[in-house]
């Protein structure tokens, strides 16, 4: 069915908008939340959420990339199952990314407020390269293996790590210089 | 929350127009990324300045006694300084390494030796936007149809050597064009800028370079010459300048610090026999475009050139990026792999480039670095002429205009930190020789990897940036100093 349609069944308040969503995104957004939370059961009840979340969202919300929509909202759900569950040793991409992502801001003073956060990231993904933004985002948006990026952009795994490390390190000169404690 | 989990929330809430598309995984052959990175245009450009100071009376010239010894080298020319430029190691290209864990050391001992460069006092640009304001509109302007090319940062550099070697007056002219205080401000500022724009890494280059020609008959103040010498990198030379090897010298130097790309305008120039000093300033510039341009697609169209239609070559290219526009303009930004970016400015219809530089808005846009007011992302759909356009100028009305006056009138200058030997010393050569050229730098199948990583949601708007008529640019240095800026009037010419 087409993201049209979907949306507005919701907008009619018809359930089967849930329905035609899962079979539509499910394997989608059961991606993201495995590769964050790394567990058959947490990973469906994250998605089963997401369409709840989805209904109460939609209206007034009319998502312009649905996908991302509800992407956005099973990552959102995931990792805050996995911060509440973290004695669990969930396993999984996230703690790897957080920790590789770690390097770009430090710990030693709070780095502010999150709604400037948003716009310097924003600023920050526009100045990269395409294929470099691309990578970043399916690394920390996605949080897909190295190896599962490799494989989907025909890459070396090595040039993957590579293309990551230097956007990392560009993110906290990018950071430092707009004055963001490092 | 800890900052890394902000950070991983903040990318979670990234525009949505930037997530890429997870779909189906995709089977790609011999296209690594690797490859693509390295893949990108090439971008050239570099300038001369020279001053050369005549003696009013004639000076002391030398018995000439020049004749070349059996190995070829010239005689009676004594390389005094040598410029000893920092130590950066080379770039290193991902396709050169397999392993990771071999790449990533060499990775950051080169990003480490950058960092050490770029990280300059803070202010030490302080000044050097004011100067650009007041120098841009008076070297670019004028109706006429010739290209124009100038470089704010070397005029900069010959500025502040030649400050270094006067005093009073003259020197304050000179400190005031430049905006310092003194002249110790002004040469710890020159210093840092020189470390901040240097790069010389095997893939982007952007090097200062400055060289005093002393005449060998003169005595001179070895202070000053060592102060000239240690802090602006440069090397020092003496010879007699009526002999036609201490020109070709002169000569090599510059070809070879310009890589010789000005040797058409190197050819003509010829030491002063009467000259106490001459002075010479090079920035050599190149990078790649870290997105390059399809050659395949590059087309030949109509270039509206102020004497008429031209057909010319244009590179074309859509993509999703920043676009800027002001009250008379429209301007995108071309980044070049490590190595800053060039702008380019589109007058609106009705408009010339002319126009633009009287406009403060323009001057605003081109003095800063940092995001634009009217700024938009959106899909660009671009097509942009590849240029080489060269100009020569006579800096000596100008820089008169701008208040240094005292230099050029032997009655007024004093040149007194350079020598006692002779007085009524002036500035009698200033010209400043620039070239930039740009092109898709020949590498194939770069449409495919431009457009193929786009994923989905594009936004609503959509825009062309069609440099068919003549145009401004500018060269931007990593740091954010404009290197070079111009006027095309015609691409090719």
């Amino acid at each position: 069915m087409e993201d049209g349609r979907i949306i507005e069944l919701y907008w009619q308040r018809n359930e089967t908008a849930i329905e035609e969503s899962g079979r539509k995104y499910g394997a989608y957004c059961g991606a993201i939340a495995r590769n964050i939370l790394h567990s058959p059961e947490d990973t469906e009840e994250c998605v089963s959420d997401t369409w709840l979340r989805a209904w109460n969202a939609m209206p007034p919300e009319r998502p312009s990339r649905l996908a991302v929509f509800f992407g956005k909202i099973t990552r959102n759900l995931a990792i805050d199952r996995y911060r509440k569950n973290k004695t669990r040793q969930l396993g999984g991409q996230y703690p790897v990314c957080l920790d590789e992502l770690g390097e770009c801001v430090g710990e030693a003073a709070p780095i502010g407020d999150g709604l400037e956060l948003r716009e310097l990231i924003n600023a920050f993904l526009r100045e990269l390269p395409e294929k470099n933004r691309e990578i970043f985002l399916l690394r920390y948006w996605y949080f897909l293996p190295v190896e599962e990026i490799a494989e989907r952009l025909g890459a070396s795994q090595g040039s993957v790590k590579m293309t990551l490390l230097r956007a990392r390190n560009k993110l906290k000169d990018f950071l430092e210089k707009e004055g963001v404690s490092v | 929350m800890k900052n890394k989990e902000m950070l991983i929330d903040a990318i979670g809430d990234a525009d949505d127009a930037l997530i890429p598309a997870l779909t189906e995984k995709k089977k790609k052959k011999n296209k690594s990324i690797a490859k693509r990175i390295v893949a990108v245009a090439a971008c050239a450009a570099l300038l001369i300045g020279g001053g050369v100071l005549l003696p009013r009376l004639g000076g002391k010239p030398g018995v000439t006694q020049n004749g070349n010894d059996p190995t070829g080298v010239p005689q009676g020319i004594l390389p005094i300084a040598a410029a000893v430029y920092p130590e950066l190691p080379q770039y290193p290209e991902e396709r050169n390494y397999s392993d990771w864990e071999d790449y990533e050391p060499v990775y950051n001992k080169w990003r480490d030796a950058t960092q050490r460069l770029r990280n300059q006092p803070k202010g030490y640009q302080n000044g050097f936007d004011a100067f650009f304001t007041a120098t841009a509109e008076t070297f670019l302007r004028g109706e006429g149809t010739e290209n124009r090319v100038y470089s704010p940062l070397s005029l900069y550099m010959a500025l502040a050597l030649s400050a270094e070697v006067t005093d009073g007056n003259s020197r304050r002219q000179i400190l005031d064009l430049l905006s310092q205080e003194d002249i110790e401000t002004l040469r710890a500022r020159a210093r840092s800028v020189w470390l901040a724009n240097y790069m010389d890494d095997g893939m982007a280059k952007c090097v200062l370079a400055t060289s005093l020609w002393l005449n060998d008959s003169v005595g001179y103040n070895k202070k000053t010459v060592e102060t000239a010498a240690e802090n602006y990198y440069s090397s020092v030379f003496s010879g007699d300048p009526a002999s036609s090897e201490y020109s070709e010298t002169l000569r090599s130097w510059l070809n070879e610090q310009t890589d010789g790309l000005l040797e058409d305008y190197v050819s003509g120039i010829k030491m002063d026999p009467l000259s106490v000093l001459t002075l010479a300033s090079t920035v050599n510039y190149s990078g790649r475009w870290r997105e390059k341009f399809d050659q395949t697609a590059t087309e030949e169209a109509a270039f509206h050139a102020p004497g008429g239609d031209v057909r010319r070559d244009f590179m074309k290219a859509e993509r999703l990026m920043g676009y800027d526009w002001g009250d008379h303009f429209a301007a995108i930004e071309l980044t070049l792999e490590n190595n800053g970016r060039m702008r380019l400015i589109l007058p609106d219809e009705g408009y010339s480039p002319a126009d633009l530089l009287k406009e403060d808005q323009v001057l605003d846009y081109l003095t800063q670095s940092g995001s634009w007011k009217n700024n938009k992302y959106t899909l660009v759909r671009m097509s942009v002429p590849k240029f080489d356009v060269s100009s020569q100028t006579d800096l000596r009305d100008g820089l008169q205009s701008l208040g240094v006056t005292d230099i050029f009138d032997p009655e007024k200058s004093d040149f007194s930190p350079l020598t006692d030997d002779t007085d009524g010393i002036f500035l009698g050569k200033a010209e400043q020789d620039a070239r930039v050229l740009i092109d898709e730098d020949g590498c194939k199948a770069a449409a495919m990897t431009v457009m193929m990583y786009c994923g989905a949601g594009m936004p609503e708007d959509e825009v062309d940036f069609i440099l068919d008529r003549p145009f401004l640019f500018e060269i931007m240095s990593e740091t954010g100093l404009p290197l070079f800026v111009g006027v095309v009037n015609d691409p090719a010419a």
